[in-house]
């Protein structure tokens, strides 16, 4: 009698809490804030899967016939370049999950060295397949960087002009078969679009055998919350020290231009433009500039606090007026327009403080990994 | 015109009463003999617990993780001379620590157990300060306790082989000392609640229930402001007073059974690792001391443990050890100490919670949220340069991210910087930090005056004129 007494018990507190939680009103949870931003991050893999898939296709446009470089399709590999450099800087922000465990980033982007792309461009005896470039080669041979080099020197071996402004960076073009050239980038841009099928698979079908990643996010959403304020976190870092502090010889006693990533088309602030965008969307809700006064706030924000949420707004948008700013390759400005991208470094950094300080604290974020005991999260 | 009043005599008379009748009274009561059990009960938990958190920590790959891998540790004051050995000799220490908890634990040479775990488990602790946590202050405060108290004439084979004279019995001293100890984590900690952020504004456990809305059944109640509140309240209620109903035999039982739902509950929480455990296990110092025995009794009449020869029972307290005098004068040191230590921060300017100075050893328990910013710019003043670097250049991540909120650790960091660049040949290298903190979720501010070299900048115990107070 006893027991059943406290078994009835049981379930009326288990049913009290339930409806209790049921009956929680207030801002959204974690969990529905969390679907929301992995819904954005599904949409910008299935962009880049879609700018993926036209890189390929304008590459196999222009190397139709490889002996022949029409200008035409040469701007148009260009601008599906562009796009597609663009649509991948953008998802830098949700790099968590997928792209961490495949290291997609040494498949699709990775710091190109001219170099090296040469010597196995040069080297006939290594053929250069679509396996080989996806298994067998350095990151630094492959993936858009790589192909933003074999574009310009195909272009120019051919008589063209410079696919970027005369500014920016470009390397001899070496000695090289126009057929190889172009089973090069066929390769490299057939690489770049399994891994955006690959990623775009596991954000929206099944991660490792188990549930789509956008339902992962959710369901671990501590986990969730963690990845993605960590991923804007290092990123601002990359961006703010690693390459315009040391090109700008403030984080490091010499300033080193070398230190930008940047290929003949100058696009390193469009990259940087991208990946504030991302953050945006992760951060705010994917809204476009301009439109903070009168948007309704989405992503993160939705789990802070109000003044945070409209500073967080104020920064995006100046940071990103600060990005836009600046004209030209990247690199070139550092050098001869440096008061700007300071400017521009400086806006960053001041929403890198904020992510890294306040929205840390509000979210309770763990940075980076840490297991042991505490009694403080000072 | 008043007339001045005989205040000294007065005050004479009540210190000579005082001394006449309250202290002899209090003498003589703790000198009174009371049934071992539950001191021999405690010095088992503590042993077996800290023995499985010697074995937790090795299991874990901490000795790894956070002795061997860092380049350089942030020690505490005066204590820059206290480095980690090699492995696998750390490791040697480690499990010997563990071994001496097993000792402590059997009560088999009971006092070198003890002052070997001691002096082991504060190399460990003081060997960088950023793994600074209260309960390893309050396990080594316990150490210390049992080194001096008689708590292995009972339940120990120090005992059973003659090694002591076995006594089932204890001066009632020895019961106090560690109700004092525990009850003085529990007060301290309290006190430390009676802020306008824990009771105004439920900060931080708002921002850390919201963090744990993932929890079975309750996670979502978690997320709610007026949860946060409550517990925010409730906890500062426990905190400061459990030991008043843990005193009280009336509500003993119940205030015992709240204090195990409320650490089993910040244990599912919080990763707060075996603190959660050595409190519930520590605070059954509170029943009467034949709870033990008692217990014992039930189980074998409830057949829950097999009947053997019946428990012994306290007999006539004929061999009684006593507390040495060299003992009861460092108990009394101890008890100063331990006033001072958490009050300690009334001496600093501005809020210990933002300063931390004052902050050790004060019972401050998952009290604040720092989240910081830092980063350090160098000047060499003979080539005129200055650059930018962060504190990973020295330090791991998980030492940045417990080092950041705390100025003294954030300036102890600047001396590794200029001791990095000195010894690449630049003697007279300055640096000053750029740092931002973010307390409980707030703006963050500016820490450290970022016109200051913190590399010419002692470390003392003295007020640190170049930490900026906290603005409102």
């Amino acid at each position: 009698m006893r027991h059943t007494s406290k078994a009835v018990a049981a379930a009326a507190l288990a049913v009290t809490l339930a409806a209790a939680t049921a009956a929680c009103g207030g801002g959204p949870s974690r969990t529905e804030v969390l679907e929301a931003v992995g819904r954005d991050a599904a949409d910008a893999y299935q962009a880049f899967l879609t700018s993926a898939s036209e890189l390929d296709a304008a590459f196999a446009t222009l190397c139709a016939d490889s002996a022949v470089v029409n200008g035409a399709d040469v701007d148009e590999a260009v601008a599906a370049l562009v796009t597609a450099r663009a649509d991948w800087a953008y998802t830098a922000a949700m790099w968590t999950g997928p792209v961490t465990e495949h290291r997609s980033g040494a498949v699709v982007d990775w710091f190109p060295e001219a170099d090296e792309i040469a010597e196995l461009l040069t080297d006939e005896t290594r053929d250069l397949t679509t396996e080989r470039i996806g298994t067998r080669v350095g990151a630094d041979q492959r993936g858009l960087g790589a192909a933003e080099v074999l574009l310009d020197w195909h272009s120019r071996a051919a008589g063209g002009d410079r696919i970027g402004p005369p500014t920016s960076a470009g390397t001899p073009v070496p000695p090289s078969d126009p057929v190889r050239r172009c089973d090069y980038l066929q390769s490299v841009s057939a690489v770049v679009l399994d891994e955006a099928e690959l990623v775009h698979r596991n954000w929206t079908v099944a991660f490792e055998g188990g549930l789509p990643y956008t339902e992962t996010l959710y369901t671990d959403p501590k986990r969730g919350v963690d990845d993605l304020v960590n991923g804007s976190m290092y990123l601002l870092e990359a961006v703010t020290d690693l390459e315009l502090g040391r090109a700008l010889g403030v984080t490091s006693a010499e300033a080193d231009v070398e230190a930008l990533v940047e290929g003949p088309l100058g696009l390193g602030a469009s990259d940087m433009l991208a990946h504030l965008h991302g953050i945006r969307t992760v951060m705010i809700g994917n809204i476009s500039s301009g439109e903070s006064a009168a948007r309704e706030l989405r992503g993160l924000s939705l789990l802070l606090s109000d003044t945070l949420a409209e500073r967080l707004v104020i920064q995006i948008d100046a940071a990103e007026a600060a990005v836009l700013a600046i004209e030209g390759p990247l690199r070139v400005a550092v050098l001869y327009d440096p008061a700007t991208v300071l400017a521009a470094r400086a806006a960053l950094k001041e929403l890198q403080v904020t992510i890294s300080t306040e929205v840390v604290s509000q979210l309770g974020v763990t940075i980076g990994f840490s297991d042991a005991d505490g009694d403080t999260s000072a | 015109m008043p007339t001045a009043t005989p205040r000294p005599n007065a005050r004479r008379i009540i210190g000579s009463a005082f001394r006449a009748s309250l202290v002899p009274r209090l003498a003589t009561r703790a000198r009174r003999p009371v049934p071992a059990h539950s001191v021999a009960a405690f010095r088992i938990a503590f042993g077996a617990i800290t023995a499985f958190a010697a074995v937790r920590f090795l299991a874990n790959g901490w000795v790894e993780q956070l002795y061997l891998a860092p380049r350089a540790h942030l020690t505490y004051p005066g204590f820059g001379w206290v480095q980690p050995i090699p492995a696998p000799w750390l490791h040697f220490v480690v499990a010997a620590v563990g071994a001496a908890g097993v000792a402590i634990a059997l009560g088999w040479r009971y006092r070198l157990a003890c002052w070997s775990f001691l002096g082991g488990f504060a190399y460990l602790e003081a060997i960088d300060a950023t793994l600074y946590l209260n309960h390893y202050w309050f396990v080594s405060l316990c150490a210390l306790l049992l080194a001096l108290l008689p708590a292995h004439h009972h339940w120990s084979l120090d005992a059973r082989s003659g090694r002591v004279r076995r006594s089932a019995f204890v001066p009632a001293g020895v019961v106090w000392a560690l109700r004092v100890q525990v009850g003085i984590v529990y007060v301290f900690a309290g006190l430390a609640k009676l802020n306008a952020d824990w009771l105004g504004s439920a900060l931080p456990l708002r921002f850390w229930l919201a963090d744990r809305s993932d929890v079975w059944l309750i996670g979502p109640l978690l997320s709610e402001p007026w949860v946060a509140f409550a517990a925010s309240w409730g906890a500062a209620l426990f905190d400061c007073t459990i030991v008043l109903w843990l005193l009280w035999h009336r509500s003993r039982p119940w205030a015992y059974a709240v204090l195990v739902v409320f650490h089993v509950a910040t244990w599912m929480l919080f990763a707060i690792g075996v603190f959660p455990w050595v409190m519930i296990a520590a605070a059954l110092i509170f029943f009467p001391p034949t709870w033990p025995h008692r217990l014992l009794t039930r189980l074998r009449a409830t057949r829950l443990l097999p009947s053997g020869s019946p428990p012994q029972g306290p007999a006539a307290p004929a061999t009684c050890p006593q507390i040495s005098r060299v003992a009861l004068a460092a108990l009394a040191a101890l008890a100063v100490v331990q006033l001072a230590l958490p009050l300690r921060h009334w001496a600093y300017p501005g809020d210990v919670r933002w300063t931390e100075e004052g902050y050790w050893g004060a019972w401050r328990v998952m009290l604040t949220d720092k989240a910081a910013h830092v980063e350090f710019r160098v000047t060499d003043p003979v080539s005129g340069r200055q650059w930018q670097v962060g504190p990973e250049m020295v330090l791991t991540d998980w030492q940045v991210e417990r080092a950041g909120g705390n100025p003294d650790l954030i300036a102890a960091t600047a001396d590794l910087i200029a001791d990095h660049y000195r010894n690449l040949g630049m003697e007279r290298v300055q640096v000053y930090a750029d740092a931002w903190v973010s307390m409980n979720g707030q703006p963050a501010q500016r820490i450290i005056d970022p016109a200051v070299d913190l590399a010419a900048q002692p470390r003392t115990l003295t007020p640190a004129p170049w930490i900026v107070q906290r603005q409102d």
